[in-house]
């Protein structure tokens, strides 16, 4: 698909990374730019300080926003964590926690094609609220897993109990 | 509102060529995506299935559905390897079921807000079939061969770099340099994606050439220099603006497979006699000539969403025809050259305007699977006993209200499905098939089930969605080696409900009440 994004009918290019950052700044977000397609913003929540980084690649009509989950994986935990990622992932519809393998972090990543979409600031906070919602509803589910050696469908019903 | 724009979503999708068909669940669509590795079970095809159940939250869900199972003992390496594919993805993610050992991809789009608009189906289905064509092989190999996450990802680097070391070859910048005096042999040119209006001179000279792909490119024409390549085996054409094949193709004496689909081709192309699969799905074909009684050894047609009103009756010379898929076409019957057809097992006939079921299939005697929904039959008629080998029927959509009680069905039927047929009561005839392990019978107007259904000791997957149902009978709680109950939108008291949830709890039945 991506190759089919230097198709010159495409209207992606029309989408400045000015007009990316408006779109955010409607929905209360301050991106801060640090490379010419990369953002990072912060959100203090109930899961704690969380970091959000956003891609907003024009000449592939490409948005992707991945939030991390504050708390480092111990390798032995690894196993029981992806079969949470998978237990939750597999009942989600929007956007899927991941594991990062260098630093063992949790994230939850939602993304856009929007080759002939018309972008909006709404879909643009459709995804970014995704993400966010579901890493502070989800994410406290890691640390069960983690601390508590629940197992995953221990960790989801605990968390349903607070929801 | 829900309902209509479910509606546009499927009609754009499959003016696009994707077939989908409603599935066991309302607001769940399925379509079957071909793969292309010869290795894996079934070449690797596996199921999309749309998912318009959250649309009232302007949610558009696709899935990709792997057709084999993760053993007890891969999950943990295949969850890695999953978790590493997705880190490396852009769009949507891989995600399994340890339970079951199931495993999908999954794509999505959140248009809360905004008014929906074709490409946002087209995108989020067009990214799930592609991502798992491209990942399923070698999740495949890792559940089989058990390999760690590293052993895979070394697999699936050596299979990238193998695929860009044969694009390389044939890149755009050195197609006008290169010349047939190159001392270079190819067997097999991958052009695709590359916008070209025309094939480059030295492709035409490459005489050696067994497998040419130029999928999704602007070409309007093939020249006849194509005759060149008479070793050509496999010509891929998918995806270009072709408004016909030329003459030429007769004469590749070799050619095993053709694709060409989604073009504008009007007339069946003639075609040499060792043609063994030709697939020309989403053309303006309006029929099917003579000729194609000449093609002796094919043995996979896929001719969907043409135009087709008539089939010469030379179709029955196919004797090694296996695969007819003529789904979205103009037929009002079943032509009797395609019931004469010995061979065939697995025939397609969705979306087309039958108005009669066949009164008799004098051949058909292997045939195993037969969907034709989605048309004006009123009845079935007593000849479909005749298809002896019969495994699956899919006759939803249809306008039967009634399956005689005399009716017999072939024995070895496995899968009925009568979804949205307006069927009045349970067939009680499905009933005494021993080997029945599928039945789907959602959105029909059923009240009541027949006793006999305890006796469905194979049962596995039964759905009585969207029906009338008050009670069930004594001799449902006997169907034990289910899997899969969907019964919702019925009449059922809470009390009943809540039974039939506790057992279907205790038989590890998964259900939907």
């Amino acid at each position: 698909m991506s190759e089919a994004i230097s198709d010159p009918k495409n209207n992606c290019l029309k989408f400045t990374q000015d007009f990316f950052v408006e779109s955010l700044k409607r929905g209360n977000w301050n991106p801060i730019q640090v490379e010419e397609d990369f953002y990072v913003m912060s959100l203090k929540s109930k899961v704690g300080l969380l970091v959000i980084y956003a891609e907003f690649v024009p000449k592939l009509c490409q948005i992707v926003f991945s939030a991390f989950y504050p708390k480092e994986v111990p390798i032995e935990k690894i196993s029981k964590v992806l079969e949470y990622i998978n237990y939750i992932n597999y009942g989600s519809r929007v956007g899927n926690f991941e594991l990062q393998e260098t630093g063992n972090e949790v994230y939850f990543r939602t993304s856009l094609l929007f080759y002939k979409i018309e972008l909006t600031a709404q879909l643009i906070n459709n995804l970014i609220n995704n993400c966010v919602n579901y890493l502070e509803k989800y994410g406290p589910g890691i640390s069960y897993v983690i601390e508590e050696n629940l197992t995953p469908e221990e960790a989801y019903k605990k968390l349903q109990e607070q929801f | 509102m829900k309902d209509s724009l479910e509606k546009k979503i499927v009609d754009i999708l499959n003016k696009n060529g994707w077939n989908f068909l409603p599935d066991t669940k309302k607001g769940l669509y399925v379509t079957n995506f071909p793969g292309d590795n010869r290795k894996l079970a079934d070449n690797g095809e596996f199921k999309i299935y749309l998912n318009t159940l959250s649309l009232e939250r302007k949610i558009i869900i696709a899935y990709g559905y792997f057709p084999f199972k993760i053993p007890d003992t891969s999950l943990d390496n295949v969850a890695r390897l999953i978790n590493r594919i997705n880190t490396n993805l852009t769009y949507g993610s891989f995600e399994m079921d340890y339970f079951y050992g199931e495993i999908h991809f999954r794509n999505s789009i959140n248009f809360y807000g905004e008014e929906f608009s074709e490409h946002m189906a087209i995108n989020v289905v067009t990214t799930c079939a592609f991502d798992t064509l491209d990942y399923l092989p070698i999740i495949q190999i890792a559940s089989d061969r058990n390999l760690c996450v590293d052993e895979a990802w070394k697999l699936i680097e050596e299979m990238n770099n193998q695929s860009s070391d044969k694009k390389e070859k044939v890149s755009s910048s050195d197609i006008s340099d290169r010349s047939s005096s190159e001392e270079v042999i190819e067997t097999s040119i991958s052009l695709e994606e590359q916008y070209l209006e025309e094939i480059p001179r030295y492709v035409l000279d490459s005489v050696n050439l067994e497998e040419l792909y130029l999928y999704e490119n602007n070409l309007e024409f093939l020249p006849e220099e194509l005759a060149n390549l008479t070793k050509l085996k496999v010509l891929c054409v998918h995806i270009n603006r072709l408004k016909s094949l030329p003459k030429c193709l007769s004469q590749l004496q070799n050619l095993e497979e053709l694709f060409a689909s989604h073009n504008e081709i009007q007339e069946f192309p003639e075609l040499p006699k060792s043609v063994k699969r030709v697939d020309l799905l989403c053309n303006q074909i309006k029929e099917i000539p003579s000729s194609i009684g000449n093609l002796t050894a094919l043995k996979r047609l896929g001719l969907e969403n043409n135009q087709i009103q008539t089939i010469h009756s030379n179709i029955s010379k196919l004797s090694a025809l296996e695969y007819l898929n003529l789904n979205g076409n103009r037929l009002r019957e079943i032509p009797e050259g395609i019931a004469q057809l010995p061979n065939l097992k697995i025939l397609n006939l969705y979306n087309c305007p039958l108005e009669e079921f066949n009164d008799s299939f004098p051949g058909l005697k292997k045939l195993q699977s037969l969907k034709i929904s989605n048309t004006h039959l009123t009845e079935i008629k007593p000849s479909i006993d005749q298809l002896t080998s019969l495994q699956e029927l899919d006759l939803s959509e249809s306008k039967i209200t009634d399956i005689p009680d005399d009716l017999v069905f072939p024995k070895d039927l496995r899968s009925v499905s009568f979804y949205k047929a307006n069927l009045k009561r349970f067939p009680p005839s499905i009933t005494k098939l021993e080997n029945i392990e599928t039945i789907l019978l959602p959105s029909n107007f059923i009240e009541d089930l027949p006793d006999e259904l305890g006796q469905c000791k194979n049962l596995k997957c039964l759905s009585l969605s969207d029906n009338k149902l008050k009670k069930i009978p004594d001799s449902f709680w006997q169907l034990t080696n289910l899997k899969e109950l969907r019964l919702d939108d019925n009449l059922f008291s809470e009390d009943l409900k809540e039974s039939i949830r506790k057992w279907a709890k205790q038989n590890k039945i998964s259900l939907t009440i």
